[in-house]
């Protein structure tokens, strides 16, 4: 019988509006590394960071070598119960070198005199790096200045240097090569064969067959199953974390049976930041750009909306030459542009949903630079109607909304100024199943009305199922088009991989 | 060997170029008036600078946690009226010393519960207590007044041959004291930590409510501290002696390149700030010009010094 190291009894935690955990009960062997897998949102972060001490849960209780305990903060875990973690985000402090991030916990462990001696935490730190096969990386260094591998792989280091029990990675290999990826893997099966217990999160499901022991699968904040042995296998995980059959086509809306001919946006030379691109936009289409990670694709969008300085670009609307200098010429253009960072680019975290929605109406609802609030109700009510919209009430903080309620009000906040051109940066990210749906048809009904839409994608069935036209990118260029049947899962992934 | 020494030198300019400034500055005014740089003037540089120096050790631990702390003037004053006070009544002078630390540790605590427990805006917590201790000061002294013991201004002026010593080797103390805790102790440490992030501070376990509440208690005690001295060199209660003495300290932590986003500044800097300000206000007296003046130099010395230091950033960046 294996141990187990920690278990967790029926956590929930709940954010405002959202129920993140719900009964989460799992149990951490030792020996064992367990994998936890679930889309974005599945609440997979929030899990690790209420076993490693950030977040108290609101319900629930966690068990470590079968006793109870109860940590409040994430040093105590470390320390008292040797949980160590390596979060998702970078926790290095951006302003302090290497070294100093890599002790501030048990700085006092380097007193000499009564002052912090960095000659011995150099020292230290060095023979230590050097154990772990981790070089080249300048410890001198302020964080702000490492490059995104060599911050996971420093907080990797950290956490071994604390001998862990319980070694938590959340996503930790999205930055690394594959060398580095190798190096973190020996380690990993390094400290369970010394009967240590591994918690590993990561979106390569690649890499989660080749080492798991046991599968957690995560869903809506529920715990779906835990995989073991022989039933660890790719499709069966994929259907799990989603839910659904990712293959069928009916949860996404048909596609346009005739593409207008007539030209809405044309592009020609856009170039800067890495990218090289021409093309155009028909009406009433929904035009995809994909690829792997990083070919460019935001690039393209924040640069034909002028929030990216480009190097050179002349752009064509209904065939007549406009200039765009910043987001305010694309917008009385008619495009506008929906960024995938919502919170931090699209929202105003302290307004109200109601003032959320209106900022972009006060030109047509003022007189005199006064607003007429009439006018405006009229404008919201209208929106939250025809984009269903849930909100407790139009005066609660838009924080409070859901994610795919929060993209709702995105979208249709400018729908009112009946753009021409729509651009949105993965629309769907972080959004549940039925929400998903319910973007895919919005943005269908969009293209019905005329409006040319022109989506990143990220996700492989929605580049199959939603666009009418897919042009892929990489490194910056558009390598191939696909229009209507030749849009196959096939061909889309021998573009991302260049085979043309 | 010449180039490793104009590296050192880079790299230390680049750290500490308050230092630079204040060489330059030295030597402008230096050649304006010749008798700027003796001994004696420079004495008196040190001797004006001493309580700034204090007050601002306590304004740069704050504001290195992206805080503010406006009660420092206030306090200062509230401190020579209640130890002007105390003395008039005759008590003892290690009684007043204790009450009087009291006070600030018991502002400090204030100002530090009402941020980091109930998470109200540092400058709005302590603009209001500023009001409440202007209020208790002009209650109790509405006028200037009071007598301070002899005995407590020659223990902190500790004449040595009609020189004042005392302030000077405070001064020294006081610097690197403040420097060590600052760059060489944990919570010194921390504190640079917190202002830089308190996301990342607070997923790395460290008890982010609880160090700000140390902060401004330790900012409340070394105000006090502050103004026991500056007690004994304006030799009187006074309910309003204070407010310049907190804009000062502003000033100084500004112009030493400590940033208001927060963890980022070191204290040397506020210490070379210090001097220059001293400076200024020394030499503009000795060639008799007009004080309000300094107000002036200074306003344009704290703009061009923040531009330089974003300038500084940026340049560094682009390496």
């Amino acid at each position: 019988m294996v141990e187990v190291y920690l278990s967790t009894e029926g956590i929930v935690k709940t954010f405002p509006g959202v129920k993140a955990l719900d009964n989460v009960s799992i149990e951490l062997k030792m020996g064992r590394i367990t994998a936890l897998v679930g889309e974005n949102g599945a609440g997979k972060s929030t899990l690790v960071k209420i076993i490693s001490g950030v977040y108290q849960s609101d319900k629930g209780r966690i068990f470590v070598r079968g006793k109870e305990v109860n940590y409040r903060n994430s040093k105590e875990a470390l320390l008292e119960h040797k949980i160590a973690c390596v979060h998702q985000e970078n926790t290095l402090i951006p302003e302090m070198t290497v070294v100093e991030n890599f002790f501030l916990e048990i700085e006092n462990r380097f007193y000499k005199w009564g002052l912090l001696s960095y000659p011995a935490m150099k020292k230290e730190l060095k023979s230590f790096l050097k154990d772990i096969n981790i070089n080249n990386i300048d410890i001198d260094l302020k964080a702000k200045y490492l490059k995104p591998n060599e911050i996971k792989l420093i907080e990797f280091a950290k956490s071994l240097y604390y001998n862990p029990n319980l070694l938590i990675l959340d996503e930790v290999t999205a930055p690394l090569a594959e060398d580095e990826v190798k190096l973190v893997f020996n380690h990993m099966e390094h400290l369970k064969n010394s009967g240590k217990a591994v918690l590993f999160i990561s979106h390569r499901l690649a890499e989660i067959l080749r080492i798991s022991d046991e599968v957690i699968i995560l869903r809506e904040g529920k715990v779906i199953k835990s995989l073991t042995g022989k039933e660890i296998e790719r499709d069966q995980i994929i259907s799990m974390m989603i839910g659904v059959d990712i293959k069928s086509h009916e949860y996404f809306p048909p596609k346009a049976t005739k593409v207008s001919d007539k030209k809405i946006l044309e592009i020609r030379n856009l170039k800067g930041n890495g990218v090289d691109v021409s093309f155009e936009v028909f009406e009433g289409e929904i035009l995809a750009l994909a690829g792997l990670g990083g070919q460019g694709m935001s690039q393209v969008l924040r640069m034909i909306y002028g929030i990216l300085p480009r190097e050179y670009g002349e752009f064509y609307l209904n065939g007549k030459r406009v200039k765009i200098r910043n987001p305010r010429d694309a917008i009385r253009c008619g495009i506008i542009y929906v960024s995938e960072n919502r919170e931090l680019e699209e929202l105003f975290p302290n307004l109200s949903v109601k003032e959320n929605i209106s900022i972009p109406l006060f030109d047509r609802c003022n007189k005199a630079g006064v607003i007429i609030g009439s006018k405006l109700s009229k404008y919201v009510k209208d929106i939250i109607k025809s984009f269903s919209i849930k909100a407790p009430s139009l005066d609660v903080p838009i924080t409070q909304l859901s994610g795919g309620n929060k993209q709702k009000v995105i979208i249709g906040r400018y729908i009112c100024k009946e753009p021409k051109v729509l651009l949105l940066a993965n629309p769907t990210e972080g959004l549940d199943i039925a929400t998903k749906i319910e973007v895919y048809k919005i943005l269908r009904n969009l293209a019905n009305r005329g409006i040319g839409v022109v989506v990143l994608l990220s996700e492989l069935s929605e580049v199959v199922n939603l666009p009418d036209r897919v042009l892929i990118m990489h490194s910056g260029r558009i390598i191939k088009e696909l229009k209507k049947n030749e849009i196959t899962e096939e061909n889309i992934l021998r573009g991302y991989f260049k085979e043309l | 060997m010449p180039l490793s020494v104009l590296f050192h030198m880079r790299k230390f300019l680049s750290s500490y170029y308050m230092f630079a400034v204040l060489i330059i500055v030295w030597g402008v005014f230096a050649i304006i008036s010749p008798s700027f740089l003796t001994v004696s003037n420079m004495y008196r540089v040190m001797l004006f600078s001493t309580p700034l120096l204090i007050v601002s050790l306590a304004q740069n631990i704050v504001i290195l946690t992206k805080g503010f702390d406006l009660t420092i003037g206030s306090l200062v004053s509230l401190i020579t009226v209640i130890s002007s006070l105390l003395m008039d009544m005759k008590w003892p002078l290690i009684i007043i010393i204790l009450i009087v630390l009291m006070i600030g540790v018991l502002v400090g605590t204030f100002n530090g519960v009402c941020i980091s427990k109930f998470g109200v805006t540092p400058f709005i917590v302590t603009l209001g207590t500023m009001f409440m201790l202007d209020g208790i000061s002009l209650f109790i002294r509405p006028q200037p007044g009071g007598d301070i013991y002899p005995d407590f201004i020659n223990g902190v002026m500790l004449y040595v041959s009609g020189i004042p010593m005392g302030p000077m080797l405070m001064f020294v103390i006081v610097a690197i004291l403040g420097t060590l805790f600052l760059e060489r102790r944990c919570t010194g440490r921390l504190i640079y930590a917190v202002g830089c992030s308190e996301e990342k501070s607070i997923l790395r376990g460290i008890s982010v409510g609880q160090l700000l509440l140390m902060v401004y208690v330790l900012s409340g005690l070394l105000t006090a501290i502050g103004g026991l001295i500056y007690t004994a060199y304006v030799q009187v209660g006074d309910p309003n002696i204070g407010a310049p003495l907190l804009f000062a300290s502003i000033t100084a932590v500004f112009l030493g390149g400590t940033s208001a986003a927060g963890g980022v500044g070191r204290f040397p800097n506020t210490c070379a700030a210090v001097l220059l300000l001293g400076s200024i206000t020394t030499f503009l007296f000795q060639i008799q010009v007009i004080a309000w003046y300094k107000y002036i130099i200074n306003g344009v010395l704290l703009v061009a010094s923040a531009a330089f230091s974003k300038f500084m950033i940026e340049a560094k960046g682009r390496l």
